[in-house]
């Protein structure tokens, strides 16, 4: 047996009921190692162009790596992947909390479900023991109260749960997946996967603990880094603040999304909704996952009044898209939103981009209250947490937004679809490229549409992260500079493919200042491969095509690999005033060469053949 | 004056990101006795430029070596990340 694998993978047909475990050689995790390289090659493998996803064929892919082997820190994540019902192609999301963690200890290194069932069920994993169960009553529920119920059907709070709210059972295409009432698989869409197959719940309780290839030295790379990752995120603010901590700093250059990509500046607003504003007034404190040396989440309060709520709190990213976003300064309005957006289970990124749609389209006059029953003016939060829950619940004038901002656009006016800023159909989150360059690169090749996790290039050309082992370094890329976006994002598109295949939570590295070397030291300690820094980006860059065929498969290619048209119009004022990435098109062509891809965006037979895809390739029609 | 015409005093206004906000303070306008650089308004505020991982002037990334005039804009960053 592969040390830090079990070599199985559970697999569930929910048509049939029948539930069995595939035996996976150790071949197989060093083509695509775990997490987003396994979902990739189940994608390419089992789905066809003409899988949709709400197909039961699609494959809904919980996966793992060997870094859930032990308690390394930053290994409460686990991917989630299917075909997407944003992007109709490659998706998948990452989340913490502690079900990942429990799968693994639990024997399995994946779970595939396919199939859908004919009414609601919810998955029990315990160890061998697998069961589906009926899960009528638990079907309407929120998410929070779905855990609850789940847990005290299961053995109590120790059991791990991941389900999904009303949104996901209503087939509303930004659906996310909920995991402990505490963290969220929120993009691409992947709750709605999840509705589709009827499949309320997967709870689980492990016991096991995965051979490791020399457990000695796990246990003290474990501890030596959660001890420095501690001291870097107590140093740096991290743990303190979260990441409200990169508001202020994320408006200053120009990042932060403002009127859905209209406005420049916002100083007021980020200063409220920013640490250490948001700390204070929301009582703030680190809710981390399993094995988080940094806690980034918050726990937040809301004592009384309209907004009054207590759990999880908004990320910057929610602070952004459903803040700064919509001209919105209250840290507790967006407290109640994110709430309510936790308890429907839905994504705030997507939710956001289409209440900034809506709240354009209503300054434009193609809205209207009368036509929409809400004031759907800039600034007011009300009208937004009103339209947040309608989305959620495919209700009324949110329901217009259920299959997502693109889709929506195209229903409210002939001229509105290019206000929409996303990629392939997934909205972009609240970092703009007009500041950030190399974002534009990031956004238009990522393999899920437009993201920046996938790359966090973003926080390299803000100064917070740097990967010396790869050449990037303070000043090695310029605010403003066209030199070496495309190199950045294609390292750091690597990188991060790896990370998202082991699978570590990339902030242990961004914001923990985890090196690459350390990573790789504690990656080689569970699996004995002994595999150097180019072996890891070699294996990244394999991942990252693998995902890049089944987008090539699925129709996607240049045509799509694009930014939207909101990020070629210059501020007229602050850091980024007169300044965009447009004309974006030899960045593009740069990236396609720096990957060995022809002018299509289609890998060459060489970049195939050194990688080992040709195969791959020819599965998916590319070659 | 400048400082560049003539060697007078200088003032430029600081704006301080990340921990070092914390610690400073978010605004603050330094004085300069004399012609500086970047490194003699760290000087006085007792900041190591080993922590910082961002300068900007008046808008423009660069190094703590950059000169500065009467009335610039400094930006100090110390690490900041996280954005999901």
């Amino acid at each position: 047996m592969a040390s830090g694998y079990w070599n199985r993978v559970l697999r569930v047909d929910l048509s049939s009921g029948v539930v069995s475990v595939q035996t996976v050689a150790e071949e197989v995790w060093k083509l695509c190692v775990g997490g987003a390289g396994y979902a990739a090659k189940v994608l390419l493998e089992e789905t066809s162009k003409d899988t949709e996803p709400f197909d039961p064929a699609n494959p809904l892919i919980f996966a793992l790596g060997p870094y859930q082997a032990g308690n390394n820190p930053g290994n409460a994540k686990w991917t989630v992947a299917a075909k997407s019902p944003l992007t109709g192609t490659y998706g998948d999301s990452a989340a913490g909390a502690d079900w990942g963690v429990a799968l693994k200890r639990a024997g399995y290194d994946a779970l595939v479900v396919k199939g859908a069932a004919s009414r609601p069920v919810y998955l029990s994993i315990n160890d061998e023991r697998v069961e589906l169960k009926d899960a009528g009553e638990l079907w309407g529920l929120d998410a929070y109260q779905t855990v609850e119920a789940v847990q005290g059907r299961e053995g109590g709070r120790g059991t791990a749960v991941v389900c999904i709210g009303p949104a996901g059972e209503k087939l509303v295409r930004l659906a996310c997946i909920v995991a402990d009432a505490h963290s969220f698989a929120g993009r691409c869409g992947l709750g709605a996967v999840m509705g589709s197959k009827k499949l309320k719940a997967i709870a689980v309780r492990g016991s096991r603990s995965v051979p490791v290839h020399d457990e000695p030295a796990c246990i003290r790379l474990a501890k030596e880094r959660f001890r420095e990752i501690l001291a870097a995120a107590k140093n740096n603010g991290f743990r303190d603040h979260g990441t409200p901590n990169l508001c202020i700093t994320a408006e200053a250059f120009g990042d932060m999304p403002i009127k859905y990509w209209t406005g420049d500046v916002w100083p007021e607003g980020a200063q409220k909704l920013g640490a250490p504003n948001y700390t204070e007034v929301l009582r703030a404190r680190p809710l981390p996952c399993a094995n988080c040396p940094i806690g980034c989440h918050r726990n937040i309060e809301v004592q009384s009044g309209p907004y009054a709520v207590k759990g999880p709190g908004p990320e910057y990213e929610t602070l952004g898209m459903l803040g700064t976003n919509l001209l919105i300064d209250s840290p507790e309005a967006i407290a109640k939103a994110n709430d309510i957006c936790n308890r429907l289970g839905i994504d705030t990124i997507s939710t956001g981009a289409c209440v900034g749609l809506a709240m354009e389209c209503y300054d434009r006059g193609w809205l209207s209250k009368a036509s929409t029953g809400l004031e759907l003016t800039w600034g007011n939060a009300d009208a937004m947490i009103e339209l947040v829950r309608q989305i959620g619940m495919r209700e009324g004038f949110g329901s217009l937004f259920a299959d997502g901002a693109l889709a929506a656009a195209r229903k409210i006016h002939p001229d509105a679809e290019p206000l929409v800023a996303h990629v392939k159909g997934l909205d972009l989150p609240a970092h703009d490229a007009r500041a950030c360059w190399s974002l534009a690169v990031n956004y238009a090749t990522c393999t899920r549409g437009a993201c920046h996790m996938r790359g966090v290039t973003e926080d390299v050309e803000m100064g917070g992260f740097f990967v010396p082992e790869l050449g990037i370094v303070k000043d090695w890329t310029q605010f403003f500079c066209p030199e070496n976006k495309s190199e950045l994002t294609v390292k750091l598109q690597d990188y991060c493919a790896w990370m998202n295949s082991l699978v570590v939570c990339v902030f242990m590295v961004d914001g923990g200042e985890l090196s690459f070397s350390a990573l790789l030291e504690l990656f080689n300690a569970v699996t004995g491969w002994e595999w150097t820094i180019d072996d890891a980006m070699r294996s990244g860059e394999r991942i990252f095509n693998l995902q890049r065929l089944v987008n090539l498969r699925d129709g996607h290619g240049r045509h799509t690999d694009t930014i939207p048209l909101k990020m070629t119009i210059p501020a007229k004022k602050g850091f980024r005033a007169g300044k965009t990435p447009a004309p974006f098109e030899p960045y593009l062509d740069r990236y396609y060469r720096l990957r060995g891809w022809d002018r299509g965006g289609r890998p060459t037979r060489e970049c195939l053949e050194n990688l080992g895809l040709v195969e791959y390739a020819k599965l998916a029609g590319v070659m | 004056m400048s400082a560049g015409q003539g060697g007078c005093s200088l003032q430029v206004k600081v704006r301080c990101f990340g921990s070092l906000s914390e610690r400073l303070g978010e605004r603050r306008v330094v004085e300069l006795s004399r012609q500086g650089t970047v490194v003699d308004v760290l000087k006085v505020l007792g900041v190591d430029a080993n922590q910082l991982s961002l300068v900007v002037v008046n808008g423009r990334q660069v190094r703590v070596s950059e000169p500065l005039g009467d009335g610039d804009e400094v930006m100090l960053v110390t690490p900041v990340s996280g954005g999901t």
